[in-house]
């Protein structure tokens, strides 16, 4: 099965969910699937401690914008990146995993996944920046990736363009 | 049948005295806030004045004017003037809308079905040499085990 298709069949069975824009009048321009923890961070009605809420209405926002189509900030360098990018990738960069970066204010948090595909992005995991362990985080990421999509690898590109399309920064 | 997200109470109007929930305010906070920066970095585009000469006209460190100009981050109102101003003597005008009474847009399937790029792509090949064990903290191997090793990443 290509990529997509693995992602209609998790759709169908409901391990994935597809984010559309919160206002109804944007488009959908790059695609963002979740599974349950990160829809839970990510949807009203999801449950989470009061201290995160604030945090991830506005992780809602941000990608609402980037399934919209905005402008994003996307550092390939994981150790070399703008501070205030959006998304990055993270060592070991083999590993295919990037994380969607929600910073100032505080609290700040972090949500990993991978690209299925180009302006595909699958999200699986969370957490709050704070005392973030990445390489446990990325490992942990991937294992569910794997689950997911049978040892399929992320898409692991060498250039922006082969992740995004559109408009995005080099960060 | 493909799973969606339904997502429309988030920008539900108040009503009467109930509370708004934190992520609705976190949510049209930061879309305000994403706003006014896209307003600003156009428009230092669009002038092409240089991080270095705004900084002399706002008496600032050149470095906190990149800073200011990579993200919204903890903007204030004030910040926003004053870079706009600063670019090209322009200010900032303010209106408003509801979320909720915008057409509804057409294009809210997945585009990776529609897109032929996307549907045709193939999954990479797992380079043999890369072996993910999902175990963060995996003991050594022990002989007989079925637990395979993490090697060194190479990128």
């Amino acid at each position: 099965m290509s990529p997509i298709d693995e992602i209609q069949s998790l759709l169908a069975s409901n391990q994935l969910r597809h984010l559309t824009p919160t206002r109804l009048g944007q488009a959908v321009v790059r695609d963002v699937f979740v599974n349950d923890d990160v829809f839970n961070l990510l949807d009203e009605n999801g449950t989470l401690e009061s201290r995160f809420e604030r945090v991830a209405g506005r992780a809602r926002s941000k990608i609402d914008a980037f399934i919209s189509g905005s402008t994003v900030t996307f550092a390939l360098d994981p150790h070399e990146k703008n501070r205030t990018s959006f998304l990055a990738r993270n060592a070991p960069i083999a590993m295919g995993i990037v994380d969607v970066r929600i910073t100032d204010p505080k609290p700040m948090i972090r949500i990993f996944g991978g690209f299925a595909a180009k302006n595909a992005l699958v999200l699986l995991s969370w957490a709050p920046r704070d005392g973030l362990e990445f390489q446990k985080e990325v490992i942990q990421c991937r294992a569910k990736w794997n689950k997911l999509f049978n040892n399929k690898a992320p898409l692991i590109g060498t250039t922006h363009d082969e992740y995004l399309s559109g408009n995005f920064d080099i960060g | 049948m493909m799973s969606t997200s339904q997502g429309i109470s988030i920008l539900a109007e108040p009503q009467g005295t109930a509370q708004i929930s934190q992520r609705s305010l976190g949510y049209v906070a930061e879309a305000a806030r994403d706003a006014m920066f896209d307003v600003v970095v156009r428009a230092c585009i669009e002038s092409g004045v240089s991080k270095a000469t705004l900084a002399k006209r706002l008496k600032k460190d050149p470095a906190q004017v990149s800073r200011l100009l990579g993200a919204p981050g903890n903007w204030t109102i004030d910040t926003c003037a004053e870079l706009l101003f600063a670019i090209d003597g322009s200010m900032l005008s303010v209106d408003r809308f509801w979320p909720m009474q915008e057409a509804k847009s057409n294009m809210r399937s997945p585009a990776c079905f529609a897109d032929y790029s996307s549907s045709s792509a193939t999954w990479s090949e797992i380079p043999a040499h890369i072996i993910v064990n999902t175990s963060v903290y995996a003991p050594a191997v022990a002989a007989g085990s079925s637990v395979t090793e993490v090697e060194k990443w190479k990128y």
